[in-house]
């Protein structure tokens, strides 16, 4: 069982795990963005999903703008330093989605309960503010503010969520699930962790043995997933750490040439959602319109880190007798 | 002549918030302004300054001007790339962080800010990004610096959501909601002047004002009565070596001429046929 192959296409694993009305955390804020299952949920035409992620970019722009979303807990959203989050603005103005604010840390705390297996995580902010005294949805499930059991002090107890699907992306994995990670992982680790079906998209399929010689790069081990599937550019415009940069410039084309009117949006999704089939058609897309230089430019020189000695052990080396 | 003759007012602004961090200080940032601010600082006064981001990454050393947070060149060369829980719950929570830079688009006169919305939270009028890390940020940073544009509608006498609390109702107010002791907002670095807050009421006054900037326009633009500082200044103009540091960190004018380097990515996607 063990040895038996996770590894499937995207439009498989979005078909399979993803259905309307769930509860699902993304990873979404630009390091590592799940782009292609986000553009996949969207060709599907999923709805009245609930996305948790703490900061989501022009991800969860794009799925509210194509209907996919119907309430969204999270701590900030917009089209990062590049412009407003238009579509996400608009809905939650016109009452189209219904949003719960945590902090970044908020937020955060709530994925690493729901990971953890814990009812609540405690944590010292959320207080004095609106964030406290303003409910959404969630209404009075949403945290709370206790006396310290030892202390007396005043703690904040956020409430921990179990999505019914998390969606990561990464550097690589093997055909058991096996994920690893590296560069700055900002809430990525809990939101996966927290998921009850876990899908993850890899820049790479890496034999075991590779997974094995680096367990330290390991986010969660295999038994905890049940789709991998290869995607590379997944993250696009997005970087991964090592494979590509951000695209700023795609980037800054859609926060603020695309994003804030409904025809030009419409014609953004038609080109690089409706009009591909896929990832590796949207890739294709991309060398075609803009050039093969184009793309190639975001990948960075290598940077390797020195290679660390674990050590090799037996009985000799227990140094008895 | 040590003082630069030619600056913008962005750029006023940078060297007021890099002013604000002392040498050997740790430095939580987000987006915009501070960012420079903090490169100018550690590259002039504090050179031993170390700038956590909340992604993560702390102590970075990159090779460019990151354009926010998570920019992947901060990862490479860093003292530390983790995520967010350990900037947040290991360095911010246990108080081991001197500095916050926040912005939002209202302030009261005790500092508390709103980043969220304007209106009703579940049927705003206007609705903006939203805390991020700010919250945190302005709940556990021992100085919290709040950076913004002045106009009237953002100095409010009340705001429509408290995102990041500031000193809540003054005196001690915001101590007895249960915030850490030694924290709270510091300075609110604007267009028009440094405001700071005075030391048993809390009250936002202004404490120096920007070259060329008059007193009632500062005044026309704040919801209340303003006070000044018994010994108010105008704000000290950026250093020659400021100013071109500063120009040097925003090669392409992603910071400071947004008009312009809209245009020149407009006119590519024009040329090949995109937009």
């Amino acid at each position: 069982m063990t040895n038996e192959s996770k590894i499937m296409t995207m439009k498989e694993a979005i078909g399979r795990f993803v259905h309307n009305g769930m509860t699902v955390y993304v990873s979404a804020v630009w390091a590592n963005q799940a782009s292609a299952a986000a553009h996949e949920i969207i060709r599907q035409g999923k709805k009245d999903l609930t996305f948790i992620e703490s900061s989501p970019g022009e991800i969860l722009d794009q799925m509210i703008g194509a209907g996919c979303v119907k309430r969204a807990i999270l701590s900030w959203s917009a089209n990062e330093a590049f412009g407003t989050g238009y579509r996400f603005r608009r809905a939650v103005e016109k009452g189209i989605i219904e949003v719960e604010d945590y902090s970044n840390f908020g937020l955060t705390a709530k994925l690493m309960a729901g990971a953890m297996g814990l009812p609540f995580m405690p944590i010292l902010s959320q207080m004095g503010s609106s964030i406290s005294e303003e409910k959404g949805f969630l209404g009075e499930n949403k945290l709370r503010h206790v006396p310290c059991p030892f202390t007396g002090k005043k703690v904040t107890l956020i409430s921990g969520i179990n999505p019914e699907v998390s969606i990561i992306h990464c550097q690589r994995g093997d055909k058991e699930g096996n994920l690893q990670v590296w560069g700055s992982l900002f809430s990525m680790k809990w939101g996966a962790l927290a998921g009850k079906t876990i899908i993850a998209s890899v820049e790479e399929i890496v034999d075991t043995e590779t997974i094995r010689r680096n367990p330290e790069l390991t986010l969660l081990p295999g038994f905890r997933v049940s789709a991998v599937v290869h995607e590379p550019w997944g993250a696009h415009p997005g970087h991964v750490f090592g494979h590509y940069d951000d695209d700023r410039w795609f980037r800054y084309n859609y926060a603020n040439f695309f994003a804030d009117d409904d025809k030009k949006f419409k014609q953004f999704t038609d080109e690089w959602i409706y009009g591909v089939e896929n990832r590796s058609e949207y890739v294709k897309h991309y060398i075609d319109k803009f050039g093969l230089g184009r793309l190639n430019r975001m990948k960075p020189k290598p940077f390797y880190s020195d290679p660390i000695n674990y050590g090799s052990y037996s009985f000799d080396t227990l140094n008895m007798g | 002549m040590k003082y630069a003759e030619d600056y913008t007012l962005p750029e006023l602004m940078i060297v007021a918030c890099a002013r604000e961090i002392r040498d050997r200080e740790t430095v939580l940032i987000g987006v915009g302004l501070p960012l420079l601010g903090a490169m100018l600082a550690k590259r002039t006064h504090a050179p031993n300054s170390k700038m956590a981001y909340e992604t993560g990454t702390f102590d970075s050393a990159p090779t460019r001007t990151p354009f926010s947070v998570v920019d992947p060149d901060l990862v490479p060369r860093a003292v530390h790339a983790g995520q967010l829980t350990d900037v947040m719950s290991l360095y911010l929570q246990r108080g081991f962080i001197d500095i916050g830079f926040i912005g939002g688009a209202q302030v009261d006169k005790y500092g508390n800010l709103n980043s969220t919305c304007i209106g009703n939270y579940n049927k705003p009028k206007v609705r903006f990004p939203g805390s991020g890390g700010a919250h945190d940020f302005g709940t556990f940073a021992r100085r919290s610096l709040i950076v913004m544009v002045h106009e009237k509608r953002r100095f409010v006498s009340k705001c429509d959501y408290i995102t990041t609390p500031g000193f809540l109702l003054g005196g001690d107010t915001r101590y007895e909601a249960g915030l850490p002791e030694g924290t709270g907002p510091a300075a609110v670095i604007t267009t028009t002047g440094v405001f700071r807050f005075a030391a048993d009421s809390k009250e936002m006054y202004l404490d120096s004002i920007h070259p060329g900037v008059t007193l009632e326009s500062v005044r026309e633009r704040v919801d209340w009565d303003l006070k000044l500082s018994p010994d108010l200044q105008v704000t000290e103009h950026p250093t020659k070596e400021q100013v071109c540091i500063v120009r040097e960190l925003d090669p392409d004018g992603f910071f400071l001429r947004r008009a312009e380097y809209a245009k020149k990515i407009h006119l590519e996607a024009e040329k090949m046929g995109w937009h």
